[in-house]
């Protein structure tokens, strides 16, 4: 009696129906990655606490997680959806300092914002939307041999976080 | 005269050796079966050196492996997370988070596979470390060697 084994043709239509390539063997090796992770110098001290805390987060609605006036803190808002927002200082530019706390804001009438329900303008066509700007920052972008010949010319570049 | 001749046929005889009455040649083969195989070395360990929050991407360092063999044999290379029974042939990229620093890579291959040629060829496992992200970590500066899940398999598919 003869008797056929059947996982050699069985192996060989798995290789046919998926298309890959048979092999003659496999070898594995295992390696581990190593990982050393250093906090962003400047964030070494206790950060302010949050002013906005997240006991009962609105959806949708981030919070800053550290808050700190410090020169070169670094700022961190969390939202709910487990994403954050970091703003950090941008090579080359004298940093302002972070301040934080909950102001109202305006934008330029630069930008369309016509679907903004609740924007409004104002004498000076500006609008202003109501909200709050958990951190902002400023920046100097005043280049050695850049524009700003006066010193109140001195552009700005302000970051906010809202 | 005849008994000359007679003489000297005895003696060509004896000077020739045994006489022959015929001969014939058979041919025979050398039969080799070659099984191929292929050896991996030790994969050189990855490492990251990541400051929170940094701007852009880290790369690893390490990761390098050779691999010799049988000439002219085909050979691919997989990836595989974790330190589990290999299961071929592995994927070209492998992204992790992970669990002891909470920071996400993704590791790769620096080539797809090769041809054997009997020597040694280096290859490496590359990783690369997206910027920006936080981290967690409750000190100056922390390292995963408590991760559960920073171990994983280069698969050797020949």
């Amino acid at each position: 009696m003869r008797f056929a084994s059947f996982a050699p043709v069985t192996l060989g239509l798995m290789a046919l129906l998926t298309g890959a390539p048979s092999w003659a063997g496999a070898t594995g090796e295992t390696f581990t990655v190593g990982i050393t992770l250093s906090q962003t110098p400047g964030t070494g001290s206790a950060p302010a606490a949050p002013q906005f805390p997240p006991q009962s987060p609105r959806p949708g609605a981030c919070y800053s997680r550290a808050l700190s006036e410090e020169t070169g803190a670094l700022v961190e808002v969390a939202c709910a959806s487990g994403l954050f927002v970091s703003i950090e200082a941008l090579p080359r530019a004298a940093f302002l300092g972070a301040h934080g706390g909950a102001f109202r804001y305006s934008m330029s009438t630069a930008a369309d914002l016509s679907v903004w329900d609740a924007v409004t303008s104002d004498a000076f066509g500006w609008r202003t939307a109501w909200g709050t700007v958990t951190m902002l920052r400023l920046y100097d972008l005043t280049w050695p041999d850049g524009p700003g010949d006066l010193w109140w010319d001195r552009p700005l570049e302000l970051r906010v976080n809202f | 005269m005849k008994r000359i001749i007679a003489a000297t046929a005895v003696a060509a005889a004896l000077a020739a050796g045994n006489a022959q009455a015929g001969s014939t040649s058979g041919q025979f083969n050398v039969n080799v079966t070659l099984t191929s195989a292929c050896t991996v070395s030790a994969v050189t360990d990855l490492a990251f050196a990541y400051t929170s929050l940094q701007a852009g991407a880290a790369s690893a360092t390490g990761g390098g492996f050779s691999v010799a063999c049988t000439n002219s044999l085909p050979y691919t290379f997989g990836l595989q997370s974790g330190a589990g029974a290999a299961t071929p042939p592995g994927a070209a990229t492998i992204s992790v988070t992970d669990n002891a620093v909470n920071l996400g890579y993704s590791l790769g291959l620096s080539a797809a596979g090769g041809t054997g040629s009997g020597a040694s060829q280096a290859y490496s496992v590359t990783g690369s470390m997206a910027g920006s992200q936080a981290g967690t970590c409750a000190a100056a500066s922390c390292t995963n060697a408590g991760a559960t899940n920073k171990t994983h398999t280069l698969i050797l598919n020949y």
